[in-house]
């Protein structure tokens, strides 16, 4: 027997007001309900660079990944400075004719080694100084054709604190090297801070 | 990944014996330790050696690798003049020739394509490095 009877339509449950202001506002939100103290992440998507991150990796970072990644910026940001800092010249020669002819250019810009002829050497001198408190390792990079005819006195080296070292550059012009050609390039002196190591 | 590893050291151990098949010498690869014949040849450079048999496969202007029986180290340079029982050579950069080569110390000449020679800047340095080093000491 039926002892109950409903009336009117059904009644779809009624939305929480944390529910509604999370559909309103999208954002975690901090209310009180039944007496109790709620709070509530935000929903919405974050749009942050390690959310990229994990977006592309597909799982959350780990810690080793954030202290690699933080490793990597630094190196990153370290190769960035030594490479801002480096000192850079030019450097060129000129091959004349005849024999033991040379004809001095010398700039203080440049790594100008002047007009020479077949046979003939010249030398220019850098001075390095460092004036830190922190050893500096001492790398010198040639590029360029005159990267091949050129020597240096001293490279791959530690500058120590407060020191200061004397390089020579000599160029010798060799019997195959054309007359009247301006054999060109450039230095690179790079500094590393070894802080000891 | 063992498989890429055989394949990596079948390749490191295999490639000179069959460069030296190929080329026909046991020296079929050798590094430039200086800048006798730059710009031909530079500082650094890996090249090719081809075996030769005899007189008849050299010729002026080749550039050939000898042993130098007087220090027992083995040199390359372009061949300026031949007679009958010796050659001689001179480094495109320098300004003096060498002394007379006999024919049996040549080892081979510079692998070439369509006229120039096969050489791998830099992949030598390795050799002069420790050439430099050995020198040093």
């Amino acid at each position: 027997m039926e002892n109950i009877k409903i009336i009117g339509e059904p009644q779809r449950p009624r939305k929480s007001f944390s529910a509604w202001l999370r559909e309103r506002m999208g954002q975690s939100v901090s209310v009180h309900e039944m007496g109790m103290d709620i709070t509530e992440e935000a929903q919405k998507p974050k749009r942050s660079f390690s959310a990229w991150i994990e977006k592309t990796a597909g799982r959350p970072l780990r810690l080793r990944d954030k202290i690699i990644g933080v490793l990597l910026i630094i190196a990153f940001l370290s190769a960035f400075y030594i490479a801002l800092d480096a000192n850079k010249y030019r450097a060129m020669v000129h091959v004349v004719d005849g024999e033991g002819r040379v004809g001095v250019n010398p700039t203080t810009e440049a790594l100008d080694f002047g007009d020479l002829s077949r046979g003939t050497s010249a030398v220019r001198r850098v001075n390095i100084a460092n004036g830190t408190p922190i050893p500096m390792y001492i790398i010198i990079v040639e590029t360029g054709r005159l990267a091949d005819i050129v020597d240096i006195s001293k490279n791959y080296f530690t500058l120590a604190p407060r020191a200061e070292e004397k390089i020579e550059f000599i160029t010798y012009v060799p019997a195959s090297a054309q007359v009247d050609a301006n054999y060109t390039g450039r230095m690179y002196l790079f500094k590393i801070p070894t802080f000891g190591l | 990944m063992l498989t890429y590893g055989f394949i990596v050291a079948g390749i490191v151990l295999g490639l000179p014996k069959f460069l030296a098949w190929s080329l026909e010498t046991p020296y079929p690869m050798a590094a430039i330790t200086s800048g006798s014949m730059w710009p031909v040849l530079k500082e650094g450079d890996l090249i090719f050696v081809q075996g030769v048999q005899g007189k008849s496969d050299i010729r002026i202007g080749d550039v050939i690798v000898y042993r130098n029986k007087s220090n027992n180290t083995f040199v390359i340079h372009r061949v300026v003049t031949m007679s009958d029982g010796t050659l001689t050579t001179k480094g495109d950069a320098n300004f003096t020739g060498d002394a007379p080569v006999a024919y049996e110390d040549v080892v081979g000449k510079t692998f070439q394509v369509l006229g120039h020679n096969v050489r791998i800047p830099h992949l030598g340095v390795i050799t002069v490095y420790a050439n430099k080093k050995i020198n040093a000491q």
